[in-house]
């Protein structure tokens, strides 16, 4: 029996045990094909080792030290600290019921990166009973929301918008029991056994219409020219966004999420709990808005694309085409995400997922059907996502 | 769909009302951040440096590794960590290695002239050395990604045991995995170097 190549090397690195290594001896030292096969691969290490060497640091170069980078470290995590408590800061207070509704399914994992995108979708939504799902491309860059920007939208959620929240927090253990609190029908895959569901409370936000203040807005992020009909003005809108389950699947640990210093403990985490091999499935019946008798939806939607950032001609050629009254039209930022139309649970649905990191980054798995909204989210590869959405009963 | 779709499990989770009470560097799945920072920044530039060639580059990549273990820590705990560190590691500094532009003329007389302001006297034998670092950075670059960390951690001062860990292959497979790896490398180096 002759030596694997393999063995030859770890003999040659000392990385065999002791026993092992001396029966590698003695059969080198009894078998001439053997040692010239070792002999060769000895030459070989040495001579890729040498090349190799070239990737080795000057020792007077080397400028590295961990206290240095525990500062720069620390820098990092308070500039995205900050990054996430204006985030939060725009979005706390009354509006954590809406919040954990209605954003949580759809436009919280897409925009964690682009809190201007939830302000313009939130404030601004033209949603009445979604039925289907479109993207619409933008670019970040051209939104440009400045700091004042934000501090009015602020204030006019906080002075503009009526909170209700409707049941409390509750989480349950089976299905069944989930959909019982939440009032539908809540579906799981057919092999998934009973575990925990998040029952989130339901909400509703009334909006009264003020037209000042939004034209205010739009001047503040640099688009002047988006125009709403003048008879909007202290007409009330009105979003109910219905209880929503979550469940969990794989390794997720929301009860081990770190707390962030300064950040409001009752603000739901999101993102940095999610661990690479952790599914959320949440599930809503589709929010509802009811608005003035007369508004031109179209219009509102033009606006909305207009806020985004694209220019009044695209934003009205691409209104033009979307059923406003049943459509989300859900901004994907360019370069940031991709989107592909997917075949889902027996419906169209859509794929979105994070152009930059395929191997670490989130996606995210939207359908509508019968009524339903379904939302699941995960990292790195969506089979694990497509195979719990293909296998729900 | 196949039986094995739900191996994972469906998520059991602790009552929720423990949550808040936790210190939060505890809450890290028992992760003693600081320890592992003070213990791991430095090596862990090392071996990015070996691929990518540049300290501030280097140092940019492990700040990224650290920021995913901040904030999204990995199950692995202990030296199994280190594995963690080196692997991301090297995977991100291969990333940024194959996105990067081949280095320009200005590059290479920026490496002139940072020898001259370091008052190195041997300024063509830091240009030299440049070169040779360009190549051995395009060979691993063109490389089976897990073959070119092998050669880097190896390279490193790895132990068996502990490139095994990082690059989640089997301890006994590392001997042939290194002379396949080292085969390879030899090859396309004397490639190069006759075209």
């Amino acid at each position: 029996m002759h030596l694997k190549d393999g063995e030859i090397r770890a003999y040659q690195d000392q990385e065999l045990q002791v026993d092992r290594s001396s029966q590698v001896e003695a059969h080198l030292a009894s078998c001439a094909a053997c040692r010239e096969r070792a002999d060769n691969l000895a030459k070989l290490s040495r001579e890729v080792g040498l090349q190799l060497a070239a990737t080795q640091a000057d020792s007077r170069s080397s400028p590295v030290h961990a206290d240095a980078g525990r500062k720069r470290f620390a820098s990092a995590i308070q500039a995205q600290q900050e990054k996430q408590m204006m985030t939060n800061k725009i979005f706390s207070r009354g509006l954590r019921p809406v919040w954990v509704g209605l954003t949580l399914v759809v436009l919280l994992a897409i925009s964690l990166a682009f809190p201007q995108v939830r302000a313009a979708a939130n404030s601004f939504l033209a949603l009445f009973r979604v039925q289907q799902i479109a993207v619409v491309q933008f670019n970040p860059q051209t939104m440009g929301m400045s700091d004042q920007a934000a501090a009015q939208i602020e204030s006019l959620l906080s002075e503009d918008v009526q909170f209700e929240q409707f049941g409390e927090f509750q989480m349950a253990g089976s299905a069944a029991e989930a959909g019982g609190i939440a009032g539908f029908n809540v579906r799981m895959p057919e092999q998934a056994p009973d575990g925990d569901f998040d029952v989130q409370p339901g909400g509703r936000a009334t909006f009264l219409v003020d037209l000042p203040r939004l034209k205010a807005i739009f001047d503040a992020i640099g688009k002047p020219e988006i125009d709403l009909p003048e008879s909007l003005q202290g007409q009330p809108v009105t979003l109910e966004i219905p209880r929503q389950v979550t469940a969990y699947f794989g390794e997720c640990k929301p009860e081990d999420a770190p707390l962030v210093e300064g950040q409001d403990p009752d603000m739901p985490q999101t993102k940095p709990w999610m661990q690479d091999a952790c599914i959320t499935f949440t599930q809503l019946p589709s929010p509802s808005i009811s608005a003035p008798d007369g508004l031109d939806i179209a219009q509102l939607g033009q606006a909305y694309l207009q806020l985004l950032g694209l220019s009044e001609e695209d934003a009205a050629r691409y209104a033009s085409t979307v059923d406003w009254t049943t459509t989300f039209v859900l901004p994907v930022p360019y370069n940031d995400m991709t989107y592909q139309d997917v075949v889902v649970d027996g419906v169209n649905g859509t794929l979105i997922q994070q152009a930059y990191d395929p191997t670490y980054g989130s996606y995210i798995l939207l359908w509508v059907k019968d009524g339903i909204i379904y939302s699941l989210n995960g990292y790195g590869s969506p089979d694990g996502g497509l195979q719990i959405a293909n296998g729900l009963r | 769909m196949s039986e094995t779709t739900f191996r994972m499990n469906f998520y059991k989770r602790r009552p929720a009302a423990n949550r808040r009470a936790d210190d939060p560097s505890a809450a890290q799945t028992g992760l003693d951040f600081d320890a592992v920072f003070q213990q791991y920044w430095e090596p862990v530039c090392a071996v990015i440096y070996r691929i990518v060639g540049d300290w501030s580059e280097a140092e940019d990549i492990a700040l990224e590794v650290f920021l995913q273990l901040h904030n999204r820590p990995p199950a692995q705990t202990g030296t199994q960590l280190g594995g963690w560190l080196y692997r991301v590691g090297t995977n991100l500094g291969l990333n940024a290695l194959r996105s990067r532009k081949r280095r320009t003329y200005y590059e290479t007389q920026a490496v002139i002239q940072d020898a001259l302001e370091r008052q190195i006297d041997d300024a063509a034998g830091a240009l030299e050395r440049s070169q040779e670092m360009q190549q051995v950075q395009a060979i691993l670059a063109e490389m089976k990604p897990r073959s070119a960390q092998l050669l880097i951690l190896r390279q490193s001062g790895l132990s068996y045991a502990e490139v095994a860990q990082a690059l989640s292959v089997a301890p006994g497979s590392v001997g042939t995995l290194l002379a396949r790896a080292e085969a390879d490398f030899a090859r396309r180096y004397r490639r190069k170097n006759q075209g």
